[in-house]
């Protein structure tokens, strides 16, 4: 019992985490109807930020996540710039394998920069767990659950609340009428990548101090805020909290009481459910193409 | 005349919209039947309804006596119901000679040669002869509209539905659009014209059917429905009624 | 005849003549070029003509590896009846899935193909320890019989993607190329004129995945060992992908250029300066979308054989 118990907590715990770094791709998704597919190399590279940061400069991880969105908000700006909004617009097999060709890059320049290796590294503070009768709460992961729900409704704030915010969302209603209106279209994109790019390297900060990291870690992350994205319907921000929730505890129970292994087969056939039967995520809320 | 084509209290709605409300026609073989409304009346709904591409909340629709509600759209244009659309769509990366094959091929069920030439009979029956190997980005919009008819025509369709298929036409293109409907039923193809030009569907329909807000507020004679105190309230507002 | 027919023919006749000439490593290289050759052309069938973007063209490649491994060691059969039955599961396994997921579009379409991959990976690697039966081996990998013919498979592949390429030539020149392409382009008017568009992409897709069971079977019974990870390894589906975009989708000869191009290179390369390789094709994927989004086929034809066509 306390065995199932456990394991509930720490999918939850995981689903805050999958949550984290699927709302920036989530909100790209919902706004420019790019599927990013370089997601996970932003996870991988706030990661790295954070990794090095402590290793050289012994600068702690909670304060290198300001640090952290920094860089990524910058990247993902040149990013947009640059190569994205050319394609926006376009087919969206265009997008998906431009960012595909993204994705080949930076994880393999990583590679040759930071060589395979797996990586991890001690944080001071996050070794210990809050401990209840049999039952632990790691730390970090708590950390990370209460971010990705600030994270979530800071960008719901954004959105809802503030100048900036109302351009996006008239952007990802109708962009022809947003430029008609005096909306700059393109700077709108880059700053949506930006600010979602941004997000995702505080979730992958947060993930090098309780996961390995090394650079072809990427992919993984893109696979998983797809699921999550799906599950909680594609471009909707509030479903990414459900959608984590709910894969972290399936994929959490499944390795606890099924095998390990099988927690992935099980994922995958959830999500093609999903697919086929509401496409519009289990709420019901997401857009089609 | 021989009933062909019949429409039974047909409604349809998305969410809190009624589209239609118990709509309901007949269309006898060799007929022309104009709709026509204000822009919102549904009449875009009731051909997608026919076409099967959106099924009715209720209603029936019967084509040759057998009922087609709930078929797939492309045994609907087997069966023999064609249409086109408001916005003309050719297949932009297949040539104007292909676009019309296809449809001869699949519509009509030809094979590919056999189908080959009857597109080009029915491009040049069109005018369109000249342009048959061109993409169809490449010719004006009037040409795109006789395109559109010349691949409805390819799937050897009984009834014609035409969607505004003169919208955006010079008054002489759209003398000629109409000399090539009369044509059409000269053969003995029946039509549905839902047209805005309400000139040129008076002048060509047999009877004329008026919906307003998805339901049917009145069918006659062209005259007739000219004269309807309702129709003149739909379209111009309650104070000249 | 005309030229192509002659330049067909005399090509045909070197691939055929050429392990009379060269051995070892040519015909080893030669192998391995027309195999992915053959893959890419399979997974252009549908996700080129038709655009329906398959992120899961690999499962139909293992299928049709495990399958080859029960016929020939579980029922001690011949590699032809493993061939055989290789194509016809995959084929009806895609039937199955098929029918359902090609209802979606776009990004859902490519996910949901991936997912089931992925899935069916991980049902092979634990099936013999969930259920306890012994059937796939799971992570430690099965084995063959050995066949150290060289010849044989290098003849056994240019059959394959001949076949493949047949079929591809074959629904370039009937209505059935025709409607893929209407489907990629408008399937609402596509289904508007007549043409039954569920079934028509199901075939595409059943008989790509047909072929791919098949060069999955053979591919296997060459290698002699396979493992859940080697053969349902999603980075075959993004070589398919990758080499067809490269060439150009939707065209006959475009995969096979996209293909024999990248593999050449990756064997100069991938050996000696695999990242560097890796990030290279990421270099040129991201060119290829902003500069020639039509692949080298369809640039080609573009600007030089029928101008007249561009708009």
């Amino acid at each position: 019992m306390s065995l199932t118990f456990q394991a509930l907590i720490n999918g939850i715990l995981l689903g805050g985490v999958y949550a984290l770094y699927s709302a920036g791709f989530c909100l790209i998704f919902g706004v420019m109807g790019v599927v990013n597919i370089a997601h996970g190399e932003l996870v991988m590279l706030g990661a790295f930020t954070t990794y090095w940061l402590f290793i050289l400069g012994h600068v702690d991880p909670l304060i290198s996540l300001p640090i952290s969105f920094a860089l990524l908000f910058c990247f993902g700006y040149v990013l947009q710039r640059l190569l994205i909004n050319r394609v926006v617009g376009a087919p969206p097999i265009m997008s998906y394998i431009l960012t595909f060709g993204i994705h080949l890059v930076i994880a393999n320049v990583a590679l040759l920069a930071w060589t395979a290796d797996f990586r991890t590294f001690a944080v001071p503070w996050a070794g210990t767990g809050l401990a209840w009768g049999s039952l632990v709460i790691p730390k970090a992961r708590l950390v990370t659950f209460v971010l990705a729900g600030l994270v979530v409704g800071l960008l719901y704030f954004l959105l809802s609340r503030t100048r900036a915010g109302r351009a996006i969302r008239a952007t990802a209603q109708d962009w022809e009428m947003a430029r008609l209106v005096g909306i700059n279209v393109k700077a709108v994109y880059a700053l949506t990548f930006a600010l979602g790019a941004g997000v995702t390297g505080v979730a992958g900060s947060m993930i090098s101090t309780f996961f390995v990291i090394h650079p072809q870690m990427g992919l993984q992350y893109t696979i998983v805020a797809f699921c999550v994205a799906v599950l909680g319907g594609m471009g909707y921000l509030p479903g990414a909290l459900l959608g984590g929730l709910l894969l972290g505890v399936v994929e959490s129970l499944c390795a606890a009481l099924l095998s390990p292994g099988l927690s992935v087969a099980v994922t995958f056939f959830i999500l093609f459910l999903v697919l086929l039967m509401r496409p519009r995520g289990l709420l019901g809320r997401g857009m089609l193409e | 005349m021989a009933l062909l084509l019949e429409v039974r209290k047909v409604t349809c709605r998305f969410g809190a919209l009624e589209a239609l409300s118990e709509v309901e026609f007949q269309l006898q073989e060799g007929e022309i039947l104009g709709i026509i409304g204000p822009n919102g009346a549904g009449k875009t709904t009731l051909f997608n309804v026919i076409t099967g591409s959106i099924g009715p909340s209720s209603g029936e629709v019967i084509f040759e006596g057998r009922k087609i509600t709930g078929k797939r759209p492309y045994r609907i244009c087997r069966l023999g119901i064609a249409r086109t659309s408001q916005i003309a769509r050719p297949f932009p990366g297949l040539t104007v000679l292909e676009n019309v094959l296809i449809a001869s091929a699949y519509g009509k069920g030809l094979s590919l040669e056999r189908a080959r030439s009857e597109a080009r009979e029915i491009l040049t029956s069109v005018g369109l002869a000249a342009a048959a190997d061109v993409t169809p980005t490449a010719i004006s919009l009037a040409s795109r509209r006789r395109l559109e008819l010349a691949r409805a025509l390819a799937t050897g369709p009984r009834a014609l539905l035409l969607d505004e298929n003169m919208a955006g036409l010079t008054s002489g293109e759209i003398e000629e659009m109409l000399e090539l409907l009369k044509g059409l039923r000269d053969r003995g193809i029946s039509l549905v014209v839902v047209e805005h030009i309400i000139k040129a569907v008076m002048g060509i329909s047999d009877r004329i059917m008026v919906l307003d807000h998805g339901h049917k507020i009145a069918e006659g004679k062209p005259q007739e429905v000219a004269s309807d105190p309702h129709v003149v309230e739909a379209y111009l507002g309650r104070q000249y009624a | 005849m005309n030229l192509r027919i002659v330049t067909g023919l005399a090509g045909c006749a070197l691939l055929i003549a050429l392990p009379l000439f060269f051995g070892g490593y040519a015909i080893r290289l030669a192998t391995l070029t027309i195999m992915w050759v053959g893959l890419a052309t399979c997974w252009n069938l549908l996700s080129g003509y038709a655009r329906y973007i398959d992120f899961g063209s690999v499962v139909y490649f293992g299928i049709g590896s495990y399958v080859a491994f029960l016929v020939m060691v579980r029922l001690e059969q011949s590699f032809w009846v493993a061939l055989l039955f290789a194509a016809v599961l995959s084929g009806l396994i895609a039937l199955i899935i098929g029918l359902p997921t090609l209802r979606l579009k776009g990004a859902y379409f490519a996910i949901a193909t991936f997912a089931f991959a992925e899935a069916m990976k991980q049902v092979v690697l634990e099936w013999d320890n969930l259920t306890g039966i012994s059937v796939f081996g799971g992570s430690h990998g099965v084995t063959f019989p050995i066949n150290t013919s060289s010849e044989f498979f290098y003849y056994v592949f240019l059959a394959l993607t001949t076949g493949i390429l047949a079929a591809t030539i074959l629904t370039e020149r009937s209505a059935f190329g025709y409607a893929l392409k209407a489907i990629a382009q408008d399937e609402d008017a596509a289904e508007g004129v007549g043409v039954n568009t569920a079934r028509t992409k199901v075939q595409a897709y059943a008989i790509g995945a047909g072929f791919l069971g098949m060069f999955g079977a053979a591919e296997s019974y060459w290698l002699t060992y396979i493992t859940p990870s080697s053969v349902f390894d999603v980075h075959i589906t993004i070589q398919m992908v990758i080499m067809t975009l490269l060439g150009g989708m939707g065209t006959v000869l475009g995969p096979a250029i996209g293909a024999t191009f990248l593999y050449l290179v990756s064997e100069m390369l991938w050996a000696r300066f695999l990242y560097v390789y890796m990030a290279l094709v990421g270099l040129i994927i991201i060119g290829v979308i902003l500069f020639m989004p039509r692949g080298i086929v369809g640039s080609l034809r573009g600007r030089f054989l029928t101008p007249h066509r561009e708009a």
